[in-house]
């Protein structure tokens, strides 16, 4: 490298050329460094050398630096005292620190208990740092599984003035020592070990289902600890550097990193991570790394000794040296079980289990000392033959599987169950179209339960959105959409339009005559409502300015036309109406209602108010904090303040300033926006610790008091005052009903909307977002998701839940809770249960129940019961009363039920297509029974005890929700068929869809999951806020009811997605 | 007594901390009394805190800035100034006692090594720096100054993370200026402190 002809000396004046280079070209990426310098130098040499010294001695600073700067951000971590608050946590402890955070044991305020939470590294603010630790988040957020260590929740949190807000997550505490030291202090056998280990590949399996591949497994990254009952339980942590493989961000592929700092630990590393080649690490290099903590577990030894070694040997001996066989440290381990850890660590990804499924289940294997099925020849000559057979076809599926990097597996799974049939050219190339088509579905499926669990979260809607998109029909493919897909098309087009804007949106107002006024930083727009064509556009001469504002019809607007000017004009026109100057630079401006008045704020002088006719100046409000608004009509001004040291909202009336103001009290973060409502008799601020808070302006009464969990942006009440719209930082625009205390979620934007506005006949809402789009919102559609609450004291556990045949109406019953009636489209609910099938009416009210048959006077049912179901002839009932009492069979033009013994402790009954009754019981069995006469036909005993019943509208595939977590289907004519696992907690509620295509099923784990019953796979998760006791889809599939334990009844509709 | 507040808030140390901002705002001083005012209340607070902590909680820097801002700062005398801006003035010159204790610390330790006698208050150890070679410090110090002396803003922004732990946005903000400038301003501190050590090193 060429150096300057003198030795840099430490007080020879630096050249502003020099530096001015120097700093394009040390924030550039490391490769492009030396382009960047040659492209700003050219060929000026003495520059370019003084640029390279600079840079040299940059990239190799003194050790003493970086000491002192880890010294001081460890030391400036306010989080280390104990007793310490972050966000809705109490520091107890620190537990340990990673590359990014640092690890807390903490106490959480509601609920109350002792979480593990990471807080960013203080001073690792920088994008590459906060991107990771979302993804690590995002990640988390996405699984759910005993085995890994379970996020509760995330969020930001101030640390302090002048500090940056600092990002956390709150996770489960695991209390257990790291995995191999467990199985040291407990001396745990071979078998116990191999258990064990297959326990972690279970939950590394859940992982990868859900797309996401870990990275850095490790010992120490697997806790071990006791459940209840004294068992080992390993939960894998730190998904820090694990990434989404559906993830289109390319920074998220590479081992990498941008700056060049490699992620993970070296020891554990597959050979394909390490070389960083232009494989990305996939779900086999976690194969990889769980092979290398089995070695360890089993040895106590790790395959290769890497210490002190350059990453260039490292490489190398990973890459070609065999790792020295098992049975050279413990002749026992000789034999299969050197065999499945030589697999897991081929050298080759291609070469080793397909999963980590398969993993678990050839360790398990090799417990239960039956054959495993690891041979490496054998898998290696599987694949090779299917290679062998179809080249082409090969290539066109694993450009299909690079989509899905974990079904890469597929290729050895279908090679081996197609062996038999391809035994033609032909047959391979089916083989190969139908493995296509399964890699198809399989990834529609995974895409819908990442959707799906998306659509509902914080900035999910963007992803939301992407993947609902990428599954509309049109390209030929088979369309492969089910209730899952409509829910998150509709979850994620809540907005009826969608016009193109500007950056940085600041102010929004829908003026009478139907268009917007709209200011971002620098412009001014006039934009028409309906087509979103710009009518008019001012553009500030300079930049950046404080937003503009304009009075309430519109007509004239307040710019920052210099850094210390205002014009008042008119919108039209353009004509100046005033034009003030102020002493310091302005940094918001706002105008009364009637747009005589003009408020300006400088600080730190204050805010200056002038009226614009006069242009005489009425007054100067001093502590001024930015955020202030007129009412409308011009009678009162609001601003934030500091005021006795405390952050206040101060309110007075423009016809009076001299009377002192009326003070509210406001959140500790200081107030975002101001809004009055129309009759300036209550004020809404938003806040950016999410506080959204609604005061009567005369009396100070809080009227709502509501928090959001990420920032707030723009507030605007509803021209009837009974709504108030605010904008969030996690992209929603969240509508909350002062009247009711309901919130209604907005999502649509892609980025943060932070200016809203009401239409003046209050149906609609148009909010502007950083997305640089202006969205409308229609409020008289019906939401996504809508719930109401039934008052109950008890814990509801058997309840019937039915639509009315035009989907309008849920009816519920939860006796002797209540029974009720729920006119979704109205939002009304009338007293009583009434279901109907055919012209049978099943009704209940405070009277009992009554079962009408078409017009025939209603049968009173002589006792209460748990669930009552008609047949499909229309011809009979069946009702079962529960815990050991009888059955009650109704049948056409009889006045009394016919009655049968003890049925013991029903816990579903139904009719099935051919007239057969199929119930399930506490005693572990499902019946069938004669539809005439109760006749017991079969019995299947099931294991795990049953607990809720579905039949599919056609055939005789009967789901059973199980204690076991699991919905297994079962048949009379073909016995038990597939077991569909993902709860996480007892099954007590299916229902089947209309169409009988898809499953929903709801479990203690407080979710509902839809599945694809042919495919017996997931499709869609559905979060809850408690246990869901009964289901039901809609007669036309397009709404999923819910009713929780606790009462609350949930609707998920989807019609919104159903012509699409 | 280990219950003592860690920062003193007297009303005269209050009212004389506050009346030196103000008049540092104004640009009527160079800071350098405030320095001085807040370098002997963050030193007993030093002590103090590391006294009644536990071994494993080192100080904190930054926390004891603020806790010095809350203390020592009326900021109902600042009306009309505006707040932000103070405060960051005011981190800024706390950061500068920060240094100068560290330092100072260097200084005694370094003595204390020649045989000299002890500071009459010393620090313990496990505050910052307390790890490093004493004359490794001493030598940064000259070089922050050296760097002050050529690009004074550059020095600025390396003080307040080297010493204060701030974040490049919140040295940005400290010093006022953009982030972008902030990172390009850090980037040339590590080069040029870096020649200046590694010149003094090999220098003797």
């Amino acid at each position: 490298m060429d150096r300057p002809a003198e030795p840099p000396s430490d007080h020879a004046p630096l050249d502003d050329r020099v530096v001015a280079v120097f700093a394009a070209v040390v924030d550039a990426p490391l490769a492009e460094r030396q382009r960047t310098l040659t492209e700003l130098c050219g060929d000026d040499e003495p520059l370019r050398a003084a640029v390279s010294a600079l840079l040299a001695e940059h990239d190799a600073p003194p050790p003493i630096l970086g000491r002192l700067l880890d010294e001081a951000t460890r030391r400036r971590d306010p989080t280390q005292a104990p007793g310490t608050r972050i966000g809705p946590f109490r520091i107890l402890e620190r537990i340990g620190q990673g590359g990014m955070g640092i690890v807390y044991r903490a106490l959480q305020d509601r609920p109350s208990r002792v979480v593990a939470l990471k807080v960013l590294s203080a001073g690792r603010g920088d994008s590459e740092h906060v991107s990771r630790f979302e993804r690590e988040i995002e990640v988390l957020g996405r699984l759910q599984h005993p085995g890994i260590c379970r996020i509760f929740g995330a969020g930001t949190a101030d640390l302090g003035p002048g500090l940056d807000r600092t990002q956390w997550f709150a996770m489960e505490i695991v209390d257990g020592p790291p995995l191999v030291q467990f199985a040291q202090q407990n001396q745990l056998d071979v078998d116990a070990r191999c258990l064990l280990l297959a326990a972690v590949a279970d939950a590394v399996q859940h992982a990868h289902e859900r797309g996401v591949v870990h990275r850095d497994l490790k010992p120490s990254n697997i806790l071990v600890t006791r459940d209840d009952h004294g068992a080992p339980v390993a939960k894998v942590l730190d998904f820090g550097i694990a990434h989404a493989v559906a993830d289109d961000d390319a920074a998220a592929m590479q081992t990498r990193t941008r700056t060049g700092m490699l992620l993970g630990t070296i020891d554990y590393m597959s050979p394909e991570q390490l070389n960083g080649g232009p494989l990305r690490p996939d779900a086999r290099s976690d194969v990889y790394s769980l092979g290398v903590v089995l070695y360890e577990l089993l040895a106590f030894r790790l395959p290769h000794d890497l210490a002190g070694r350059t990453l260039t040997e490292v490489c190398r001996i990973v890459a070609d040296r065999p790792a020295p066989p098992l049975s050279r440290s413990d002749r026992r381990l000789a034999g299969d079980l050197e065999t499945i850890v030589q697999k897991a660590m081929a050298k080759d990804a291609a070469d080793r289990f397909a999963s980590a499924a398969d993993f678990a289940a050839d360790l398990r294997r090799h417990v239960r000392r039956e054959p495993v099925l690891a041979r490496r020849p054998t898998a290696i000559y599987q694949l090779k033959k299917f290679a062998q057979r179809n080249r082409a076809t090969v290539a066109a599926v694993a450009a299909t599987m690079a989509l899905l990097a974990i079904g890469l597996v597929w290729v050895a799974v279908l090679a081996a169950k197609n062996d038999a049939l391809a035994t033609s050219e032909q047959g391979a190339r089916k083989t190969a179209e139908a493995a296509g088509r399964q890699l198809r579905a399989s990834l529609y499926r995974s895409q819908m339960r990442l959707g799906t669990e998306a659509m509902f979260a914080a900035g999910g809607v963007a992803r939301a959105r992407q993947i609902a998109a990428d599954w509309l029909p049109g390209d030929g493919s088979e369309d492969l959409r089910g209730f899952e897909w409509r829910l998150l098309w509709a979850s994620c087009h809540d907005e009826t339009a969608v016009w193109p804007s500007l950056p940085a949106p600041a102010r929004l107002r829908w003026l009478h005559d139907n268009r917007w006024f709209v200011s971002h930083q620098v412009e001014v727009r006039c934009v028409d409502a309906v087509t979103g064509r710009v009518l008019q556009e001012y553009v500030s001469p300079v930049e950046p300015v404080a937003p503009s504002a304009s009075s309430a019809d519109g007509r004239v607007f307040a710019q920052t036309t210099a850094p210390s000017e205002v014009t008042v004009r008119e919108l039209a026109t353009g004509a100046v109406r005033a034009q003030f100057a102020f002493p310091g630079v302005i940094e918001n401006v706002t105008l009364s209602g009637d747009g005589q008045l003009c408020a300006v704020f400088t600080p730190p002088h204050g805010i200056a108010i002038h009226e614009c006719a006069t242009k005489a100046q009425v007054i100067r409000l001093d502590g001024a904090q930015g955020a202030m608004a007129f009412s409308d009509d011009g009678g009162r001004f609001a601003m934030a303040r500091i005021s006795a040291n405390a952050n206040r909202v101060a309110i007075w009336r423009t016809t009076d300033w001299q009377q002192p103001p009326i003070e509210l009290p406001c959140s500790e973060a200081g107030v975002l926006d101001l809004a009055f409502d129309r009759a300036g008799a209550r004020l809404a601020f938003s806040s950016y610790d999410g506080r959204l808070r609604v005061h009567a302006v005369e009396s100070g009464d809080l009227v709502l008091d509501a928090r959001h969990d990420d920032s707030l942006r723009g507030v605007a009440f509803a021209p009837d005052g009974a709504r108030v719209a605010v904008g969030c930082r996690d992209y929603a625009v969240y509508v909350h009903d002062l009247a009711d205390g309901s919130v209604r979620a907005l999502r649509g934007h892609e980025g943060i909307p932070s200016a809203v506005a009401w239409s003046p006949d209050g149906r609609q809402l148009v909010s502007a977002g950083d997305d640089e789009t202006l969205r409308v919102w229609d409020l008289t559609a019906a939401p996504v998701r809508r719930e109401r609450r039934w008052p109950t004291l008890h814990t509801i556990e058997h309840a019937q839940l039915a639509w009315s045949t035009d989907g309008c109406e849920l009816a519920l019953r939860a006796a002797p809770q209540f029974a009720a009636r729920w006119n979704v489209d109205a939002d009304r609910t009338v007293e009583g249960f009434a279901a109907s099938a055919g012209d049978i009416t099943i009704a209940t009210d405070r009277q009992g129940t009554t079962i009408r048959f078409g017009a025939a006077l209603p049968v009173p049912s002589p006792q209460p019961f748990r669930f009552l179901a008609a047949s499909r002839d229309g011809q009979s009932a069946v009702a079962a009363v529960g815990r050991d009492g009888p059955l009650l069979l109704w049948q056409r033009g009889t006045a009394t039920p016919r009655e049968h013994p003890s049925a013991g402790d029903v816990r579903g009954i139904d009719w099935l297509e051919d007239g057969r009754i199929v119930l399930v019981d506490g005693t572990d069995s499902i019946r069938v029974l004669a539809g005439g006469d109760l006749e017991e036909l079969a019995v299947q005993q099931v294991p795990q005890c049953t607990l809720a019943l579905a039949v599919p509208p056609t055939g005789d595939t009967i789901a059973i929700g199980c204690v076991d977590q699991t919905v297994r289907l079962w048949s009379p004519s073909r016995g038990m068929g597939a077991v569909l696992r993902g709860h996480t907690g007892h099954v007590q509620a299916l229902a089947y869809s209309p169409d009988g295509t898809r499953l929903a099923s709801g479990s203690r784990d407080r979710g509902v999951r839809i599945w694809d019953v042919a495919a017996a796979a997931e499709v869609a998760v559905l979060a809850l806020t408690g246990q869901p006791v009964a289901i039901a889809f809609s007669p036309d599939g397009s709404r999923l009811g819910v009713l929780q334990h606790d009462g609350l009844a949930i609707v998920f509709d989807a019609r919104r997605g159903m012509d699409r | 007594m280990d219950d003592a507040p860690q920062i003193a808030s007297d009303p005269q140390t209050r009212a004389n901390v506050t009346r030196e901002l103000l008049r540092a705002r104004r640009g009527e001083t160079d800071g350098e009394t405030l320095t001085q005012l807040l370098y002997a209340d963050l030193h007993r607070a030093a002590g103090a805190l590391l006294r009644r902590e536990r071994r494993d909680h080192t100080l904190q820097a930054t926390a004891l800035v603020h806790e010095a801002w809350l203390r020592l700062v009326d900021t109902a005398e600042l009306r009309g100034d505006d707040e932000t801006a103070a405060r960051r003035q005011f981190v800024g010159l706390a950061v500068s006692s920060m240094r100068r204790i560290l330092v100072e610390h260097a200084r005694a330790r370094l003595r204390d090594k020649r045989g000299g006698g002890r500071g009459k208050e010393p620090l313990p150890d496990d505050l910052a720096a307390g790890q490093e070679d004493p004359s490794e410090l001493l030598d940064l110090d000259a070089a922050l100054d050296a760097l002050a002396e050529r690009r004074p803003r550059a020095a600025k922004i390396a003080e307040l993370r080297i010493y204060g732990g701030l974040s490049l946005a919140e040295a940005a903000a400290a010093v006022d200026v953009a982030l972008t400038t902030a990172k390009g301003e850090w980037a040339l501190a590590q080069a040029l402190l870096g020649r200046s050590l590694r010149g003094r090193t090999t220098d003797g």
